[in-house]
């Protein structure tokens, strides 16, 4: 596997992250006075990519295939219970209590809900500056300089300092929420499904000030998100999660113009186009069933109970997750004999 | 905040004179009155006239409660000036009046310990279980709050167990059981401790602050462990699920991301949040504990005024009934309104005014 991912630096550069074999499993526990281990959600089970310097890789998949999970456990809010994750070189996943703090300054989320990820009763100027005491950075004048600066390169007033967050809208809070990640002046930034929440025409406004801010200090994003356009818009490379794995993950025009996996192809079918003509011709491929449970995930292939295209192999075998073209990665039988495509008009010219 | 006060005061005025007027006609309407006996004995019909005459009792129920609120002399200055008013009849004809009215802060006399003002009664014993009822919510909150913080912190783990047993345990044994428990060993069996008594006899300093000697404390440990343990244990039950919910919302992972330290992000970001059903319970706790816990004073042979709360029913003392239940009132809604401003502090959305 590392030799594999070699080959990846070196057409896109350095990594600035790099999952390895991520697994995520929470415990479900039983027993009526001794709590016994009875199984587990997969909620991620072994992932493997890098991001690189100064990209944004976009996550999708539906709701409750592990992105948010993948996102938390990569910055450590979830103590992953296997697999590593560096960043630059560190395995923070080694790392506890104070040298993991210490990390943090270099590392940000920013958070699907405006309205609950910041604290309701403290001002806006204690949010976003409360990282620069702690981590040392600047305190008194220094400190309130520093956020009033902020403010102002996310678009707000800087004397909203003395505000509380129930007095802003959830635009506005979320460029609050992007203040705060951006105190500590981090290289990388999670963003879980950062728009989601918001109206249609701030969710553009949102999207333009990250891209601008990502040129302005140079961010590395991972941008989780179900909005399958957003992410075509925003990101440089997409990886597509199914149940706890990612099943595809390429870049960004690639992977939406030729898309490998038979369920990267059901998802992308459902994206509305905005030309009439060709959404006339647009074909859905509407997925049968639901998604399994990640407590017990099936065998093989996970997607093989919903997968038009499953064969006898599908069932006995998990895929590998492979390069089947430069920089594009997929986990499907079916590539190598070109039985992978559904027979569907995907509407993308 | 001061016209929030003063508006809240002005409101709170009817809704007091309201329930001062249903005790003060419901108590009348139960059989039997303050003058039917004198310990056993049956009062002679001309004694007993002659009391309900000095106490008003034969006066129209209306001119009974104008009396009671405003004072004797203004019923009586209103009858001189507009004497068509039914009842007024009566009231010309009593020579003298004992009520001054609650407006000048006369709580009026009792009907049981003759000569003895309410104000005097309620002045000595009042201050008493203040004392209590504060030190032992003080004690509630010291234990039940920690208690309920690292219940929820190590939530379904050996400490949680035991805390919720604890405090299950806290809320089912009573005090008329953990005060004499309490007595026999540490005053009859030890001998650290009196059994019974407050330490310090009124008057107080600024009305209600005691000398804080030993003198004062050994007098006061074991009401106030007997009062507190029950507080404390839906004091940590409440905590506990408030602070639960609290720590798995958004802005909890966000301060962990921040790189806070663990105490801080509880301490600072959690706690705070998690305290305002604590505080919601604390005002009518607050206010029934200062106003005398009846049984723990019975046990301890507390001068509180929890003896005449339920002294006043038993012997119909209708005015000593009708100005407790009124002082009552008043600290309800006195609890209640620095509850209010207490969320204002606790959750700047929570705006007072």
């Amino acid at each position: 596997m590392t030799d594999v991912v070699q080959t990846e630096h070196n057409a896109l550069g350095e990594p600035l992250v790099s999952v390895r074999n991520l697994e995520m499993h929470f415990p479900i526990n039983d027993g009526l006075l001794i709590q016994r281990q009875v199984g587990a959600v997969k909620a991620v089970d072994g992932l493997t990519f890098d991001i690189m310097k100064g990209e944004t890789l976009g996550l999708v998949g539906e709701s409750g295939c592990g992105k948010s999970t993948t996102g938390r456990a990569i910055l450590q809010l979830h103590h992953p219970t296997g697999g590593e994750v560096f960043f630059q070189g560190t395995d923070l996943t080694k790392l506890h209590g104070g040298n993991l703090r210490k990390m943090r300054r270099h590392m940000q989320m920013i958070f699907q809900d405006p309205y609950a990820s910041l604290n309701p009763r403290m001002l806006v100027g204690d949010i976003v500056g409360e990282p620069l005491e702690v981590h040392g950075i600047a305190s008194g004048n220094e400190k309130r300089e520093r956020v009033q600066e902020l403010l102002k390169v996310v678009g707000l007033n800087p004397y909203f300092v003395n505000r509380y967050p129930h007095e802003f809208s959830g635009g506005q809070r979320q460029r609050i929420g992007l203040a705060r990640a951006l105190t500590t002046n981090p290289d990388f930034i999670v963003a879980d499904e950062p728009i989601s929440a918001l109206d249609v025409s701030i969710q553009a406004q949102v999207i333009n000030l990250m891209e601008d801010l990502q040129q302005q200090f140079d961010l590395t994003y991972l941008f989780i998100a179900h909005d399958l356009s957003v992410v075509r818009h925003i990101s440089d490379r997409v990886a597509v999660m199914y149940l706890g794995k990612i099943v595809e993950l390429a870049d960004r025009l690639d992977l939406y113009d030729d898309p490998l996996h038979p369920y990267t192809q059901a998802l992308l079918s459902a994206i509305p186009i905005a030309d009439p003509k060709l959404e006339a011709t647009r074909e859905r491929v509407i997925l049968k069933g639901d998604v399994p449970s990640p407590v017990n995930p099936p065998s093989g292939c996970n997607f093989r109970t919903r997968c038009p295209l499953a064969i006898e192999i599908c069932k006995e075998e998990e895929p590998v997750f492979y390069e089947a073209k430069p920089n594009h990665w997929v986990a499907c039988h079916l590539v190598e004999s070109g039985r992978n495509k559904l027979d569907i008009n995907l509407g993308i010219s | 905040m001061l016209s929030y006060i003063i508006r809240r005061t002005l409101v709170s005025i009817p809704v007091i004179l309201l329930m001062a007027f249903v005790v003060f006609y419901l108590i009348r309407q139960v059989p039997a009155g303050p003058f039917d006996f004198v310990g056993d004995r049956a009062l002679p019909p001309a004694i007993r006239e002659n009391l309900e005459k000095r106490y008003h009792l034969d006066w129209p129920l209306m001119w009974q409660f104008t009396s009671y609120v405003v004072g004797d002399d203004v019923a009586l200055g209103v009858c001189n000036v507009a004497g068509f008013i039914p009842g007024c009849d009566i009231i010309k004809e009593t020579p003298e009046g004992v009520s001054r009215g609650l407006i000048r802060g006369d709580l009026g006399e009792s009907m049981k310990q003759r000569g003895r003002s309410i104000n005097t009664i309620v002045g000595n014993s009042f201050p008493v279980s203040l004392q209590l009822g504060i030190l032992s919510i003080i004690l509630g909150l010291l234990i039940g709050i920690p208690a309920g913080v690292l219940a929820a912190l190590r939530q379904n783990s050996w400490v949680d167990y035991l805390a919720s047993f604890v405090a299950v345990l806290g809320l089912s044994i009573p005090s008329m059981v953990i005060g004499p428990v309490l007595i026999v060993v540490f005053a009859v069996k030890l001998g650290w401790l009196p059994a019974a008594q407050w330490g310090a006899p009124p008057p107080y300093t600024l009305g209600i602050i005691p000398p804080l000697t030993w003198d004062f404390f050994k007098h006061t440990i074991m009401p106030v462990i007997a009062l507190g343990t029950g507080l404390s244990a839906s004091i940590a039950r409440l905590t506990r699920a408030s602070l639960l919910q609290v720590i798995r919302e958004d802005y909890i992972r966000t301060a962990r991301a921040k790189g806070l330290k663990e105490r801080v992000v509880i301490v600072r970001h959690a706690l705070k949040n998690s305290l305002i059903p604590v505080v919601t319970i604390l005002g009518p706790m607050v206010a029934g504990v200062v106003t005398g816990t009846f049984v723990i004073e019975l046990i301890f042979a507390i001068p509180g005024m929890g003896k005449y709360f339920i002294d006043s029913i038993t012997n119909r003392d209708y005015t000593l009934i009708t100005s407790v239940s009124v002082i009552y009132g008043v600290l309800l809604v006195a609890a209640n309104m620095l509850v209010d401003i207490t969320y204002g502090w606790l959750d700047p959305r929570i705006r007072l005014d």
